[in-house]
């Protein structure tokens, strides 16, 4: 449910696309690949699952997720047309008819709502339709084509999958539940801008008013800068309070201290491009390895 | 963990969490001064608004890291006082 990038796995050539593969793609797998890190990394940071339990939040988060990325490509299919990176997405190259894409959006979130409330608890399945609809209505119908801090705000659809989670396994939420939450959406203003200032002419083209259209380039990454600080504080921060020890500790200093190292490259070159690409990449990864780092600490102490 | 180091690393982090929402604060102030925005407004409550809910959980993480530690009662029965 983070504001989304990319448009999925299209290494097929598109005549030869089936319907299965359009309808994958529609979900956005890559981009939920990373989200159920983050939704099943939290479980195991909160407790010791049932692997049945894992697999169906699994199952559930995909779906949902899946149905908000689809709901997106059919509230977006104007401004799809006109980006490069989008236009060959299934309803802007003609492949899907558009009702169809909202039915299978719709679809595949209603039985995502009702697996998790039958089969886990109706807590999980609330916070998932909370980052359904925060994603759908809040971030896509609103704030995408209207503020600059559209991936700020927009931000807090992907930091549900923390929730989720952790509610899957306490039915409940307390400060670290809190802290997986607000490291995503801190997470969330560099890695989207990295990719925004790359992708300027694009955003123009399609009237998103990104932060380094509006802003300017120079702002953006003075922001990015002062939100990727912000954010390496916050991964410490539980520590403070005895949710993760020593070695969740060395390891997110370490993946925090390349990730400003990174940001700190883009506002220092005298030509962005090429440092803003590896901070959009970098942070990925840094992200799936924070929350890796989470589950080793519980999992493996040190000291 | 040592305490010297727990109270290091939450006011340090504290400290660099604050500075940077305050910079944070002082760039949207300037982009909202020269930029054209659809509605001023809305863009400061997207601005202050996160910065309020950090604020609320940095005290909350206040509390939870200087709550005392649970003092450890040792349960276990003295010998000759059970079973008689």
């Amino acid at each position: 449910m983070t504001p989304a990038p990319t448009a999925g796995p299209a290494t097929a050539p598109l005549a030869e696309r089936t319907l299965l593969q359009d309808l994958i793609t529609l979900t956005k797998p890559r981009i939920i690949s990373l989200l159920l890190v983050t939704t099943i990394a939290p479980m195991y940071v909160a407790g010791d699952p049932a692997f049945s339990t894992v697999l169906l939040v699994a199952l559930g988060g995909y779906l949902m997720a899946g149905g908000a990325n689809a709901v997106n490509m059919y509230l977006d299919r104007d401004i799809d047309d006109v980006m490069a990176r989008t236009k060959l997405r299934p309803i802007p190259s003609g492949r899907m008819h558009a009702r169809a894409v909202i039915a299978f959006g719709v679809g595949i979130a209603s039985a995502a709502t009702w697996m998790l409330a039958t089969f886990v608890n109706v807590l999980t399945a609330a916070l998932a339709l909370g980052g359904f609809y925060f994603y759908v209505f809040i971030y896509t119908r609103w704030l995408k084509r209207s503020s600059p801090q559209n991936i700020v705000i927009g931000g807090a659809a992907g930091a549900f999958p923390p929730l989720v989670g952790w509610a899957a396994v306490t039915n409940g939420l307390d400060l670290t539940a809190a802290y997986l939450f607000l490291i995503i959406f801190y997470w969330t203003p560099p890695h989207f801008w990295a990719l925004a200032l790359n992708k300027q002419r694009d955003y123009g083209n399609a009237k998103v008013p990104m932060a380094p259209l509006v802003w300017g380039e120079r702002e953006t990454i003075a922001q990015m800068w002062w939100y990727s600080v912000l954010l390496v504080a916050l991964t410490v921060l539980p520590v403070a309070f005895g949710a993760f020890g020593a070695t969740y500790l060395i390891l997110s200093s370490v993946l925090g201290a390349i990730l400003l190292w990174g940001v700190w490259r883009v506002r220092v070159a005298a030509e962005f491009s090429k440092p803003a690409w590896w901070v959009y990449g970098y942070s990925l990864l840094y992200l799936a390895l924070l929350f890796v780092a989470m589950v080793i600490d519980r999992h493996l102490p040190v000291g | 963990m040592p305490g010297l180091l727990l109270a290091f690393v939450f006011w340090s982090a504290v400290l660099a969490v604050v500075v940077s929402q305050v910079m944070i604060l002082r760039s949207s102030a300037r982009v909202l001064r020269t930029a054209a925005h659809r509605n001023v407004a809305v863009e400061w409550v997207f601005a202050v608004g996160p910065a309020l809910a950090l604020a609320a959980v940095l005290a909350f993480s206040w509390r939870a890291a200087m709550r005392p530690a649970p003092i450890q009662v040792d349960l276990a029965p003295v010998a000759g006082q059970v079973g008689t």
